[in-house]
Protein backbone atom coordinates (compact mmCIF):
# COMPACT_ATOMS: atom_id res chain seq x y z
CA UNK A 1 0.00 0.00 0.00
CA UNK A 2 1.40 3.64 -0.75
CA UNK A 3 1.46 5.38 2.05
CA UNK A 4 0.38 8.55 0.26
CA UNK A 5 -3.21 7.55 -0.34
CA UNK A 6 -5.78 9.26 2.44
CA UNK A 7 -8.53 7.53 1.07
CA UNK A 8 -9.93 4.76 -1.00
CA UNK A 9 -12.98 4.27 -3.07
CA UNK A 10 -15.57 1.17 -2.34
CA UNK A 11 -18.61 0.13 -3.96
CA UNK A 12 -21.93 -0.27 -2.22
CA UNK A 13 -23.74 -3.85 -3.06
CA UNK A 14 -25.90 -1.56 -4.80
CA UNK A 15 -22.84 -0.58 -7.32
CA UNK A 16 -22.53 3.14 -5.56
CA UNK A 17 -19.06 4.24 -5.13
CA UNK A 18 -18.19 5.51 -1.83
CA UNK A 19 -15.44 7.31 -0.21
CA UNK A 20 -13.50 6.77 3.15
CA UNK A 21 -10.60 6.96 4.77
CA UNK A 22 -7.75 5.13 5.18
CA UNK A 23 -7.92 5.47 8.94
CA UNK A 24 -11.80 5.25 8.96
CA UNK A 25 -11.64 2.35 7.11
CA UNK A 26 -8.81 0.52 9.22
CA UNK A 27 -11.87 0.05 12.01
CA UNK A 28 -12.92 -2.95 9.96
CA UNK A 29 -10.79 -5.65 9.47
CA UNK A 30 -11.89 -6.96 6.45
CA UNK A 31 -11.31 -3.55 4.97
CA UNK A 32 -7.65 -3.56 6.53
CA UNK A 33 -6.77 -6.75 4.98
CA UNK A 34 -7.65 -5.31 1.94
CA UNK A 35 -5.87 -1.78 2.65
CA UNK A 36 -2.86 -4.08 2.50
CA UNK A 37 -3.43 -6.35 -0.07
CA UNK A 38 -4.20 -4.27 -3.09
CA UNK A 39 -3.08 -1.70 -4.88
CA UNK A 40 -4.97 1.62 -3.96
CA UNK A 41 -2.93 3.88 -6.31
CA UNK A 42 -4.39 6.54 -8.70
CA UNK A 43 -3.30 4.18 -11.53
CA UNK A 44 -5.08 1.48 -9.96
CA UNK A 45 -8.32 0.36 -11.43
CA UNK A 46 -9.82 -2.25 -9.17
CA UNK A 47 -12.46 -0.89 -7.12
CA UNK A 48 -13.50 -3.30 -4.44
CA UNK A 49 -17.37 -4.10 -3.66
CA UNK A 50 -18.45 -4.07 -0.13
CA UNK A 51 -21.68 -6.29 0.18
CA UNK A 52 -23.40 -4.04 1.95
CA UNK A 53 -26.28 -1.57 0.30
CA UNK A 54 -26.18 2.38 -0.15
CA UNK A 55 -28.38 3.58 2.96
CA UNK A 56 -26.21 0.78 5.21
CA UNK A 57 -22.77 1.98 3.45
CA UNK A 58 -23.29 5.86 3.97
CA UNK A 59 -23.86 5.10 7.62
CA UNK A 60 -21.38 2.77 8.43
CA UNK A 61 -18.79 5.00 6.94
CA UNK A 62 -20.38 7.74 8.67
CA UNK A 63 -19.47 6.21 11.86
CA UNK A 64 -15.91 5.32 10.67
CA UNK A 65 -14.77 8.61 10.19
CA UNK A 66 -16.63 9.43 13.42
CA UNK A 67 -14.45 6.77 15.54
CA UNK A 68 -11.01 7.10 13.45
CA UNK A 69 -9.62 9.53 15.34
CA UNK A 70 -10.07 8.53 18.83
CA UNK A 71 -9.35 4.86 17.58
CA UNK A 72 -6.29 5.93 16.17
CA UNK A 73 -4.46 8.01 18.99
CA UNK A 74 -6.75 7.48 21.90
CA UNK A 75 -8.77 10.79 23.20
CA UNK A 76 -9.23 12.53 27.03
CA UNK A 77 -12.17 11.54 28.70
CA UNK A 78 -14.27 14.60 27.89
CA UNK A 79 -13.77 13.50 23.91
CA UNK A 80 -14.92 10.17 24.95
CA UNK A 81 -17.87 11.51 26.33
CA UNK A 82 -18.30 14.03 23.63
CA UNK A 83 -18.34 10.59 21.35
CA UNK A 84 -21.12 8.96 23.46
CA UNK A 85 -23.60 11.25 23.07
CA UNK A 86 -22.72 11.32 18.95
CA UNK A 87 -23.55 7.52 19.07
CA UNK A 88 -26.68 7.78 20.77
CA UNK A 89 -27.70 10.56 18.34
CA UNK A 90 -26.51 8.61 15.22
CA UNK A 91 -28.45 4.99 16.46
CA UNK A 92 -31.70 7.53 16.25
CA UNK A 93 -33.05 5.06 13.36
CA UNK A 94 -35.97 2.82 12.50
CA UNK A 95 -35.32 -0.72 13.70
CA UNK A 96 -36.83 -2.38 10.88
CA UNK A 97 -35.76 -0.24 7.93
CA UNK A 98 -31.65 0.52 9.10
CA UNK A 99 -30.43 -0.81 11.93
CA UNK A 100 -31.32 -4.56 11.41
CA UNK A 101 -29.07 -3.92 8.09
CA UNK A 102 -26.05 -1.61 10.45
CA UNK A 103 -26.06 -5.00 12.23
CA UNK A 104 -25.56 -7.40 9.78
CA UNK A 105 -22.85 -4.83 7.80
CA UNK A 106 -21.25 -4.35 11.16
CA UNK A 107 -20.67 -8.17 11.55
CA UNK A 108 -20.03 -8.82 8.27
CA UNK A 109 -17.43 -5.86 8.40
CA UNK A 110 -15.96 -7.39 11.57
CA UNK A 111 -16.32 -3.41 13.26
CA UNK A 112 -16.50 -4.77 17.40
CA UNK A 113 -17.82 -0.68 18.55
CA UNK A 114 -20.30 -0.68 15.74
CA UNK A 115 -21.67 -3.69 16.19
CA UNK A 116 -22.28 -4.00 20.23
CA UNK A 117 -23.84 -0.46 19.81
CA UNK A 118 -26.38 -1.55 17.34
CA UNK A 119 -26.63 -4.50 19.70
CA UNK A 120 -27.35 -2.84 22.76
CA UNK A 121 -29.63 0.27 20.69
CA UNK A 122 -31.26 -2.71 19.52
CA UNK A 123 -31.86 -4.13 23.16
CA UNK A 124 -33.05 -1.44 24.67
CA UNK A 125 -35.85 -0.77 21.69
CA UNK A 126 -37.31 -4.09 22.72
CA UNK A 127 -37.43 -3.51 26.44
CA UNK A 128 -40.69 -1.79 25.98
CA UNK A 129 -42.61 -3.87 22.98
CA UNK A 130 -45.25 -6.18 22.79
CA UNK A 131 -44.45 -9.94 21.94
CA UNK A 132 -46.19 -9.27 18.80
CA UNK A 133 -44.29 -6.03 18.18
CA UNK A 134 -41.48 -8.20 18.45
CA UNK A 135 -43.02 -10.77 15.81
CA UNK A 136 -43.74 -8.08 13.20
CA UNK A 137 -39.94 -6.15 13.66
CA UNK A 138 -38.18 -9.45 13.55
CA UNK A 139 -40.27 -11.12 10.77
CA UNK A 140 -41.21 -14.14 13.36
CA UNK A 141 -44.72 -15.99 13.31
CA UNK A 142 -46.17 -17.67 16.39
CA UNK A 143 -45.46 -20.74 15.79
CA UNK A 144 -47.32 -22.38 19.30
CA UNK A 145 -50.10 -24.19 18.79
CA UNK A 146 -52.71 -23.91 21.70
CA UNK A 147 -52.19 -26.61 24.04
CA UNK A 148 -48.71 -25.21 23.83
CA UNK A 149 -49.67 -22.05 24.32
CA UNK A 150 -51.73 -23.18 27.45
CA UNK A 151 -48.88 -25.56 29.10
CA UNK A 152 -46.67 -21.79 29.33
CA UNK A 153 -49.25 -20.02 30.64
CA UNK A 154 -49.48 -22.14 33.31
CA UNK A 155 -45.27 -22.46 33.91
CA UNK A 156 -45.75 -18.47 34.13
CA UNK A 157 -49.32 -17.25 34.68
CA UNK A 158 -49.34 -13.79 33.42
CA UNK A 159 -47.18 -13.85 30.34
CA UNK A 160 -48.89 -12.91 26.80
CA UNK A 161 -48.70 -14.08 23.26
CA UNK A 162 -50.04 -10.61 22.04
CA UNK B 1 -30.62 -7.67 2.37
CA UNK B 2 -34.04 -5.47 0.67
CA UNK B 3 -36.03 -3.83 3.85
CA UNK B 4 -38.86 -5.86 4.82
CA UNK B 5 -37.09 -9.43 4.17
CA UNK B 6 -34.35 -8.90 6.54
CA UNK B 7 -33.70 -12.32 8.79
CA UNK B 8 -31.05 -11.97 11.41
CA UNK B 9 -28.98 -15.08 12.00
CA UNK B 10 -29.17 -16.24 15.30
CA UNK B 11 -25.72 -15.42 16.36
CA UNK B 12 -27.01 -11.48 16.28
CA UNK B 13 -30.41 -12.47 17.32
CA UNK B 14 -28.80 -13.72 20.52
CA UNK B 15 -25.78 -11.30 21.06
CA UNK B 16 -29.11 -8.60 21.20
CA UNK B 17 -31.08 -10.75 23.58
CA UNK B 18 -28.28 -11.29 25.92
CA UNK B 19 -28.55 -7.97 27.12
CA UNK B 20 -31.89 -7.69 27.94
CA UNK B 21 -33.21 -8.42 31.42
CA UNK B 22 -34.46 -12.07 32.71
CA UNK B 23 -38.00 -10.35 33.11
CA UNK B 24 -37.70 -9.40 29.29
CA UNK B 25 -36.99 -12.25 28.10
CA UNK B 26 -39.18 -14.85 30.18
CA UNK B 27 -41.85 -12.40 28.52
CA UNK B 28 -40.35 -13.24 25.00
CA UNK B 29 -40.27 -16.53 25.28
CA UNK B 30 -43.65 -16.69 23.71
CA UNK B 31 -42.34 -14.96 20.70
CA UNK B 32 -41.49 -18.23 19.08
CA UNK B 33 -40.63 -21.97 19.59
CA UNK B 34 -36.75 -20.59 18.61
CA UNK B 35 -36.42 -18.06 20.81
CA UNK B 36 -38.07 -20.14 23.76
CA UNK B 37 -35.63 -23.25 22.89
CA UNK B 38 -32.64 -20.36 22.69
CA UNK B 39 -33.84 -18.37 25.71
CA UNK B 40 -33.65 -21.48 28.01
CA UNK B 41 -30.36 -23.21 26.04
CA UNK B 42 -27.00 -23.79 28.46
CA UNK B 43 -25.29 -21.73 25.84
CA UNK B 44 -27.71 -18.64 26.11
CA UNK B 45 -27.73 -18.64 30.05
CA UNK B 46 -24.14 -18.40 30.15
CA UNK B 47 -24.10 -15.93 27.45
CA UNK B 48 -26.22 -13.98 29.67
CA UNK B 49 -25.00 -14.19 32.63
CA UNK B 50 -21.55 -13.53 31.41
CA UNK B 51 -22.89 -10.31 30.08
CA UNK B 52 -24.83 -9.57 33.01
CA UNK B 53 -21.85 -9.96 35.19
CA UNK B 54 -19.90 -7.28 33.09
CA UNK B 55 -22.60 -4.98 34.28
CA UNK B 56 -24.17 -6.26 37.00
CA UNK B 57 -26.15 -3.69 39.38
CA UNK B 58 -25.71 -4.34 43.60
CA UNK B 59 -27.68 -5.25 46.16
CA UNK B 60 -28.38 -3.25 49.09
CA UNK B 61 -30.01 -4.32 51.99
CA UNK B 62 -31.46 -1.60 54.21
CA UNK B 63 -32.66 -1.66 57.97
CA UNK B 64 -32.11 -4.53 60.21
CA UNK B 65 -33.81 -7.85 58.77
CA UNK B 66 -34.30 -9.41 62.08
CA UNK B 67 -36.64 -6.60 62.98
CA UNK B 68 -38.84 -5.49 60.00
CA UNK B 69 -37.92 -8.17 57.65
CA UNK B 70 -35.49 -8.17 54.49
CA UNK B 71 -36.26 -6.19 51.57
CA UNK B 72 -34.05 -5.81 48.88
CA UNK B 73 -33.02 -2.88 46.64
CA UNK B 74 -30.83 -2.63 43.59
CA UNK B 75 -28.70 -0.25 42.58
CA UNK B 76 -27.74 -0.50 39.15
CA UNK B 77 -24.92 1.03 36.69
CA UNK B 78 -26.07 4.44 36.53
CA UNK B 79 -26.48 4.63 40.23
CA UNK B 80 -29.47 4.47 40.65
CA UNK B 81 -31.54 2.86 43.39
CA UNK B 82 -34.48 1.04 42.99
CA UNK B 83 -36.46 -1.28 45.28
CA UNK B 84 -36.53 -5.47 44.09
CA UNK B 85 -40.32 -6.38 44.20
CA UNK B 86 -39.59 -10.22 43.87
CA UNK B 87 -37.39 -10.21 47.10
CA UNK B 88 -40.52 -8.84 50.01
CA UNK B 89 -40.95 -12.27 50.56
CA UNK B 90 -37.43 -12.50 52.01
CA UNK B 91 -39.24 -11.52 55.57
CA UNK B 92 -37.10 -12.82 58.66
CA UNK B 93 -34.61 -14.13 56.47
CA UNK B 94 -30.52 -13.62 56.26
CA UNK B 95 -28.62 -13.65 53.02
CA UNK B 96 -25.21 -15.91 52.85
CA UNK B 97 -23.93 -15.02 49.95
CA UNK B 98 -24.74 -13.87 46.07
CA UNK B 99 -22.87 -15.37 43.95
CA UNK B 100 -23.51 -16.25 39.68
CA UNK B 101 -26.83 -14.89 39.64
CA UNK B 102 -28.06 -16.89 42.57
CA UNK B 103 -29.00 -15.94 46.29
CA UNK B 104 -28.35 -18.31 49.37
CA UNK B 105 -30.09 -17.01 52.53
CA UNK B 106 -30.89 -18.28 55.86
CA UNK B 107 -34.20 -18.65 57.56
CA UNK B 108 -32.93 -17.87 61.35
CA UNK B 109 -35.85 -18.10 63.68
CA UNK B 110 -37.37 -21.58 63.54
CA UNK B 111 -41.12 -20.35 63.36
CA UNK B 112 -41.71 -22.00 60.33
CA UNK B 113 -40.42 -26.12 60.29
CA UNK B 114 -37.14 -27.01 58.56
CA UNK B 115 -35.62 -26.40 56.23
CA UNK B 116 -34.26 -23.39 56.93
CA UNK B 117 -31.57 -22.53 53.82
CA UNK B 118 -32.71 -22.12 50.46
CA UNK B 119 -31.04 -21.16 47.27
CA UNK B 120 -33.12 -19.04 45.20
CA UNK B 121 -32.98 -16.84 41.56
CA UNK B 122 -34.07 -13.47 42.59
CA UNK B 123 -34.52 -12.59 38.47
CA UNK B 124 -37.11 -15.64 37.95
CA UNK B 125 -38.15 -15.69 41.40
CA UNK B 126 -37.67 -19.48 41.81
CA UNK B 127 -36.00 -20.73 45.20
CA UNK B 128 -35.45 -24.37 46.07
CA UNK B 129 -34.96 -25.22 49.39
CA UNK B 130 -31.90 -27.11 50.53
CA UNK B 131 -31.52 -30.49 52.72
CA UNK B 132 -30.55 -30.01 56.20
CA UNK B 133 -26.66 -30.58 57.03
CA UNK B 134 -25.43 -33.96 58.18
CA UNK B 135 -24.03 -33.14 61.47
CA UNK B 136 -25.33 -31.30 64.27
CA UNK B 137 -21.93 -30.60 66.29
CA UNK B 138 -23.23 -30.27 69.60
CA UNK B 139 -21.18 -28.56 72.20
CA UNK B 140 -19.15 -25.54 72.44
CA UNK B 141 -19.16 -25.08 68.91
CA UNK B 142 -19.74 -21.81 66.40
CA UNK B 143 -20.63 -22.39 62.73
CA UNK B 144 -20.75 -20.46 59.85
CA UNK B 145 -22.57 -20.62 56.73
CA UNK B 146 -20.77 -19.62 52.96
CA UNK B 147 -22.04 -19.82 49.82
CA UNK B 148 -20.22 -19.38 46.67
CA UNK B 149 -19.48 -20.86 42.93
CA UNK B 150 -16.21 -22.63 41.80
CA UNK B 151 -15.19 -21.77 38.06
CA UNK B 152 -13.34 -24.80 38.17
CA UNK B 153 -16.25 -27.50 39.09
CA UNK B 154 -18.76 -25.49 37.74
CA UNK B 155 -21.09 -25.97 40.69
CA UNK B 156 -22.10 -23.64 43.56
CA UNK B 157 -21.26 -24.89 46.57
CA UNK B 158 -22.72 -24.25 50.60
CA UNK B 159 -19.79 -24.34 53.05
CA UNK B 160 -20.76 -25.33 56.84
CA UNK B 161 -18.03 -24.71 58.66
CA UNK B 162 -17.84 -25.42 62.63
CA UNK B 163 -15.09 -23.95 64.73
CA UNK B 164 -14.71 -25.43 68.03
CA UNK B 165 -14.63 -22.77 70.42
CA UNK B 166 -12.87 -23.86 73.57
CA UNK B 167 -9.89 -25.57 71.65
CA UNK B 168 -10.16 -22.80 68.94
CA UNK B 169 -9.63 -24.91 65.65
CA UNK B 170 -12.39 -25.93 63.08
CA UNK B 171 -14.07 -28.70 64.28
CA UNK B 172 -15.45 -30.18 60.70
CA UNK B 173 -16.79 -29.10 56.93
CA UNK B 174 -20.11 -29.85 55.33
CA UNK B 175 -19.93 -28.76 51.61
CA UNK B 176 -23.58 -28.72 49.73
CA UNK B 177 -23.29 -29.09 45.90
CA UNK B 178 -26.28 -27.72 44.02
CA UNK B 179 -24.90 -29.74 40.90
CA UNK B 180 -25.19 -32.99 43.26
CA UNK B 181 -28.15 -31.84 45.22
CA UNK B 182 -26.13 -33.19 48.41
CA UNK B 183 -24.18 -32.20 51.24
CA UNK B 184 -20.88 -34.05 51.96
CA UNK B 185 -18.44 -34.10 54.48
CA UNK B 186 -15.42 -33.05 54.32
CA UNK B 187 -12.11 -35.20 55.80
CA UNK B 188 -9.88 -32.68 57.18
CA UNK B 189 -6.44 -34.09 56.66
CA UNK B 190 -4.66 -30.86 58.40
CA UNK B 191 -7.23 -29.41 60.49
CA UNK B 192 -5.73 -26.10 61.36
CA UNK B 193 -5.25 -25.91 64.77
CA UNK B 194 -5.40 -22.33 66.08
CA UNK B 195 -4.55 -22.48 69.51
CA UNK B 196 -0.74 -21.24 68.32
CA UNK B 197 -1.93 -18.07 67.03
CA UNK B 198 -3.73 -17.47 70.39
CA UNK B 199 -0.89 -17.71 72.82
CA UNK B 200 0.16 -14.01 72.83
CA UNK B 201 -0.08 -11.61 76.16
CA UNK B 202 -3.33 -10.40 74.46
CA UNK B 203 -5.30 -13.99 75.05
CA UNK B 204 -3.70 -15.21 78.07
CA UNK B 205 -4.72 -12.54 79.88
CA UNK B 206 -7.43 -12.99 79.27
CA UNK B 207 -9.06 -16.48 80.02
CA UNK B 208 -12.31 -16.15 77.99
CA UNK B 209 -11.85 -15.93 74.71
CA UNK B 210 -14.45 -16.87 71.26
CA UNK B 211 -13.78 -16.40 68.23
CA UNK B 212 -15.13 -13.57 66.20
CA UNK B 213 -15.67 -15.29 62.62
CA UNK B 214 -16.39 -12.72 59.37
CA UNK B 215 -19.28 -13.35 56.90
CA UNK B 216 -18.05 -15.73 54.06
CA UNK B 217 -16.45 -14.19 50.51
CA UNK B 218 -15.27 -16.48 47.88
CA UNK B 219 -13.08 -15.11 44.77
CA UNK B 220 -12.57 -16.97 42.19
CA UNK B 221 -13.92 -20.50 44.09
CA UNK B 222 -12.39 -20.22 46.79
CA UNK B 223 -14.04 -19.05 50.32
CA UNK B 224 -12.19 -16.87 52.89
CA UNK B 225 -13.40 -15.76 56.62
CA UNK B 226 -11.38 -13.74 58.35
CA UNK B 227 -11.33 -14.95 62.57
CA UNK B 228 -10.40 -13.14 64.91
CA UNK B 229 -10.18 -13.62 68.51
CA UNK B 230 -12.48 -11.79 70.94
CA UNK B 231 -12.88 -11.87 75.29
CA UNK B 232 -16.35 -12.02 77.08
CA UNK B 233 -15.47 -10.22 80.50
CA UNK B 234 -19.12 -9.39 81.30
CA UNK B 235 -19.20 -7.08 78.35
CA UNK B 236 -17.52 -7.82 75.26
CA UNK B 237 -13.88 -6.72 74.27
CA UNK B 238 -11.99 -6.64 71.15
CA UNK B 239 -8.68 -7.63 71.80
CA UNK B 240 -6.11 -4.98 70.73
CA UNK B 241 -3.12 -6.65 69.39
CA UNK B 242 -4.02 -10.30 69.00
CA UNK B 243 -3.64 -11.91 65.99
CA UNK B 244 -5.67 -12.18 63.29
CA UNK B 245 -5.93 -14.62 60.24
CA UNK B 246 -7.96 -15.89 57.17
CA UNK B 247 -9.25 -19.27 56.35
CA UNK B 248 -9.74 -20.46 52.84
CA UNK B 249 -11.48 -23.20 51.64
CA UNK B 250 -11.00 -24.24 47.98
CA UNK B 251 -14.61 -25.16 46.67
CA UNK B 252 -12.70 -27.49 44.05
CA UNK B 253 -10.14 -29.31 45.94
CA UNK B 254 -11.91 -28.70 49.47
CA UNK B 255 -8.30 -27.77 50.40
CA UNK B 256 -8.31 -25.32 54.03
CA UNK B 257 -5.55 -23.48 54.59
CA UNK B 258 -4.89 -20.91 57.33
CA UNK B 259 -3.31 -17.84 56.34
CA UNK B 260 -1.94 -14.61 57.26
CA UNK B 261 -3.61 -11.13 57.01
CA UNK B 262 -1.66 -8.09 55.06
CA UNK B 263 0.48 -5.95 57.43
CA UNK B 264 -1.78 -4.08 58.21
CA UNK B 265 -1.46 -0.60 60.17
CA UNK B 266 -2.63 -2.23 63.54
CA UNK B 267 -0.36 -5.35 63.11
CA UNK B 268 2.91 -3.48 63.51
CA UNK B 269 1.47 -1.71 66.80
CA UNK B 270 2.82 -3.86 69.62
CA UNK B 271 0.62 -2.54 72.09
CA UNK B 272 -2.41 -4.31 73.56
CA UNK B 273 -5.51 -2.90 74.41
CA UNK B 274 -8.87 -4.17 75.27
CA UNK B 275 -11.29 -1.65 73.33
CA UNK B 276 -15.20 -2.28 74.08
CA UNK B 277 -16.72 -3.21 71.41
CA UNK B 278 -20.25 -1.36 70.30
CA UNK B 279 -23.54 -2.87 69.96
CA UNK B 280 -23.44 -2.68 66.32
CA UNK B 281 -20.19 -1.54 65.12
CA UNK B 282 -17.78 -3.64 64.42
CA UNK B 283 -13.69 -2.55 65.03
CA UNK B 284 -11.24 -2.67 64.45
CA UNK B 285 -12.00 -1.94 60.77
CA UNK B 286 -11.10 -4.53 58.19
CA UNK B 287 -13.08 -6.22 55.79
CA UNK B 288 -12.42 -8.98 53.10
CA UNK B 289 -14.21 -8.32 49.57
CA UNK B 290 -13.22 -9.20 46.28
CA UNK B 291 -11.39 -6.53 43.98
CA UNK B 292 -10.84 -7.57 40.08
CA UNK B 293 -11.92 -11.34 41.08
CA UNK B 294 -9.50 -11.68 44.04
CA UNK B 295 -9.72 -11.69 48.39
CA UNK B 296 -8.98 -8.04 49.03
CA UNK B 297 -8.67 -6.82 53.01
CA UNK B 298 -9.94 -3.14 53.50
CA UNK B 299 -8.61 -1.30 56.51
CA UNK B 300 -9.49 1.36 57.99
CA UNK B 301 -6.73 3.35 60.23
CA UNK B 302 -7.28 5.47 63.18
CA UNK B 303 -6.09 8.32 60.98
CA UNK B 304 -9.33 7.32 59.15
CA UNK B 305 -7.24 6.49 55.94
CA UNK B 306 -8.63 3.71 54.15
CA UNK B 307 -5.91 0.55 52.59
CA UNK B 308 -7.32 -1.67 50.25
CA UNK B 309 -4.49 -4.70 49.72
CA UNK B 310 -5.38 -7.66 47.14
CA UNK B 311 -3.54 -11.21 47.55
CA UNK B 312 -1.83 -11.65 44.48
CA UNK B 313 -2.22 -14.19 41.94
CA UNK B 314 -0.48 -17.76 43.29
CA UNK B 315 0.41 -21.01 41.66
CA UNK B 316 -0.70 -24.23 43.10
CA UNK B 317 -2.50 -24.62 46.33
CA UNK B 318 -3.24 -21.21 47.98
CA UNK B 319 -1.08 -21.80 51.45
CA UNK B 320 0.82 -19.29 53.99
CA UNK B 321 3.80 -19.77 52.06
CA UNK B 322 2.90 -18.63 48.16
CA UNK B 323 0.29 -16.00 49.65
CA UNK B 324 1.30 -12.63 48.72
CA UNK B 325 -0.01 -9.32 49.94
CA UNK B 326 -0.17 -6.01 47.54
CA UNK B 327 -1.48 -2.54 48.95
CA UNK B 328 -2.80 -1.53 45.64
CA UNK B 329 -4.75 1.84 46.95
CA UNK B 330 -4.40 4.42 49.76
CA UNK B 331 -8.12 5.83 49.93
CA UNK B 332 -8.19 8.92 52.12
CA UNK B 333 -11.76 10.49 51.53
CA UNK B 334 -13.07 10.05 54.89
CA UNK B 335 -10.06 11.61 56.94
CA UNK B 336 -10.65 14.38 54.47
CA UNK B 337 -14.74 14.24 55.29
CA UNK B 338 -14.44 13.99 58.87
CA UNK B 339 -14.89 17.08 61.54
CA UNK B 340 -11.25 17.26 62.25
CA UNK B 341 -12.45 19.02 65.27
CA UNK B 342 -13.94 16.14 66.81
CA UNK B 343 -10.54 14.00 65.60
CA UNK B 344 -8.42 16.12 67.49
CA UNK B 345 -10.31 15.20 70.96
CA UNK B 346 -10.27 11.78 70.64
CA UNK B 347 -14.03 11.32 70.73
CA UNK B 348 -14.43 9.76 67.26
CA UNK B 349 -14.04 6.22 66.23
CA UNK B 350 -15.41 5.28 63.22
CA UNK B 351 -15.06 1.32 61.60
CA UNK B 352 -16.27 0.22 58.48
CA UNK B 353 -19.75 -0.71 58.29
CA UNK B 354 -20.91 -2.96 55.14
CA UNK B 355 -17.85 -3.81 52.67
CA UNK B 356 -17.81 -4.49 49.18
CA UNK B 357 -16.17 -3.81 45.93
CA UNK B 358 -18.69 -2.87 42.92
CA UNK B 359 -16.96 -1.88 39.57
CA UNK B 360 -13.77 -1.21 40.88
CA UNK B 361 -15.15 1.33 43.93
CA UNK B 362 -15.72 0.92 47.75
CA UNK B 363 -18.74 0.84 48.11
CA UNK B 364 -19.42 1.20 52.25
CA UNK B 365 -21.05 2.42 55.24
CA UNK B 366 -19.43 3.93 57.89
CA UNK B 367 -19.59 3.44 61.69
CA UNK B 368 -19.27 6.29 64.30
CA UNK B 369 -18.85 6.23 67.74
CA UNK B 370 -18.62 8.85 70.24
CA UNK B 371 -15.69 7.98 72.92
CA UNK B 372 -15.24 9.46 76.17
CA UNK B 373 -12.74 8.03 78.59
CA UNK B 374 -12.52 4.59 77.23
CA UNK B 375 -16.10 4.24 77.36
CA UNK B 376 -18.49 4.67 74.11
CA UNK B 377 -21.12 6.97 74.68
CA UNK B 378 -23.33 7.16 72.01
CA UNK B 379 -23.57 5.71 68.30
CA UNK B 380 -24.92 7.12 65.17
CA UNK B 381 -25.57 10.74 65.74
CA UNK B 382 -22.16 12.18 66.10
CA UNK B 383 -21.06 15.35 64.49
CA UNK B 384 -18.68 13.63 62.17
CA UNK B 385 -19.08 15.65 59.30
CA UNK B 386 -20.40 12.29 57.82
CA UNK B 387 -23.75 11.11 57.33
CA UNK B 388 -24.92 7.64 59.10
CA UNK B 389 -27.41 6.42 56.42
CA UNK B 390 -25.47 6.95 53.74
CA UNK B 391 -23.44 4.71 51.22
CA UNK B 392 -20.03 5.79 50.23
CA UNK B 393 -18.74 4.89 47.20
CA UNK B 394 -15.09 5.67 46.76
CA UNK B 395 -13.19 5.66 43.86
CA UNK B 396 -9.80 4.21 44.66
CA UNK B 397 -7.83 5.36 41.69
CA UNK B 398 -9.27 9.28 41.44
CA UNK B 399 -9.62 9.27 45.26
CA UNK B 400 -13.13 11.40 44.44
CA UNK B 401 -16.33 9.46 46.04
CA UNK B 402 -19.74 9.61 45.79
CA UNK B 403 -22.90 9.05 48.17
CA UNK B 404 -25.98 7.54 48.01
CA UNK B 405 -29.14 8.28 50.56
CA UNK B 406 -30.81 5.24 51.45
CA UNK B 407 -33.70 6.29 54.22
CA UNK B 408 -32.44 3.11 56.18
CA UNK B 409 -29.46 2.30 57.62
CA UNK B 410 -27.48 -0.34 55.60
CA UNK B 411 -27.38 -3.75 56.99
CA UNK B 412 -25.52 -5.23 54.11
CA UNK B 413 -24.43 -5.16 50.52
CA UNK B 414 -23.77 -7.94 47.59
CA UNK B 415 -22.68 -7.91 44.60
CA UNK B 416 -25.49 -9.66 42.05
CA UNK B 417 -25.99 -9.72 38.94
CA UNK B 418 -29.29 -11.50 37.05
CA UNK B 419 -29.60 -14.84 35.73
CA UNK B 420 -31.49 -17.13 33.98
CA UNK B 421 -29.74 -20.29 35.62
CA UNK B 422 -32.77 -22.61 36.41
CA UNK B 423 -32.87 -24.09 40.16
CA UNK B 424 -34.67 -27.18 38.92
CA UNK B 425 -32.21 -28.46 36.50
CA UNK B 426 -30.07 -31.66 37.41
CA UNK B 427 -27.44 -30.57 35.21
CA UNK B 428 -25.83 -27.24 36.70
CA UNK B 429 -22.29 -28.29 35.69
CA UNK B 430 -23.45 -29.20 32.15
CA UNK B 431 -24.21 -25.28 31.98
CA UNK B 432 -20.54 -24.54 31.89
CA UNK B 433 -21.09 -21.37 33.49
CA UNK B 434 -17.28 -20.36 33.41
CA UNK B 435 -15.24 -18.54 30.89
Amino acid sequence: MSSSVEAITVLSSDGDEFKITVSAAKLSKPLNWMLEDVCFSDDCDEVPTIEVNSKTLVKVIEYCEKHAPRANSGASDSDAEELKKWDIEFMKMDVKDILFHILMAANYLHMEGLYDLACQTAADLMKGMTVSQIRKIFHIKNDFSSEEQEQLRRQHPGCSFD
Amino acid sequence: MEGGTLFLPQEITTNILKRLSVRCLLRFQCVCKLWKNLIKSASFIKAHLHHSRNRSPFLVCPGNPHANGLSLYLLDCEKLISKLESATVLGGDTIIGSSYGLLCYQRLFGLRPPPFLFLRNLATRETIPVPKPIDKFKGDCICDYGFGFSPIVNDYKIVKIHFSRQFLKVNGLEVYSLGSRSWKKVELENIPDLSHFYTSKAVTANRVVFLHVSRAVTANGVMFWRIRAATANGDMYWLMGAPEMIISFDLATFALALLPMPPLWSMSSSELALIPMPPVCSMPSYKLAVFENKLAVLSLSSTFVIELWVMEQYTGPLSKENCNWTKKYTICTFARLLDPAAISRNEVVCSLGTVAIWRNEVVCSLNTVAICRNEVVCQGAVKTGLEADNLYLLNPASDEYRTITISKEVYDIFNFSESLVPLSSNHIEALDLNS
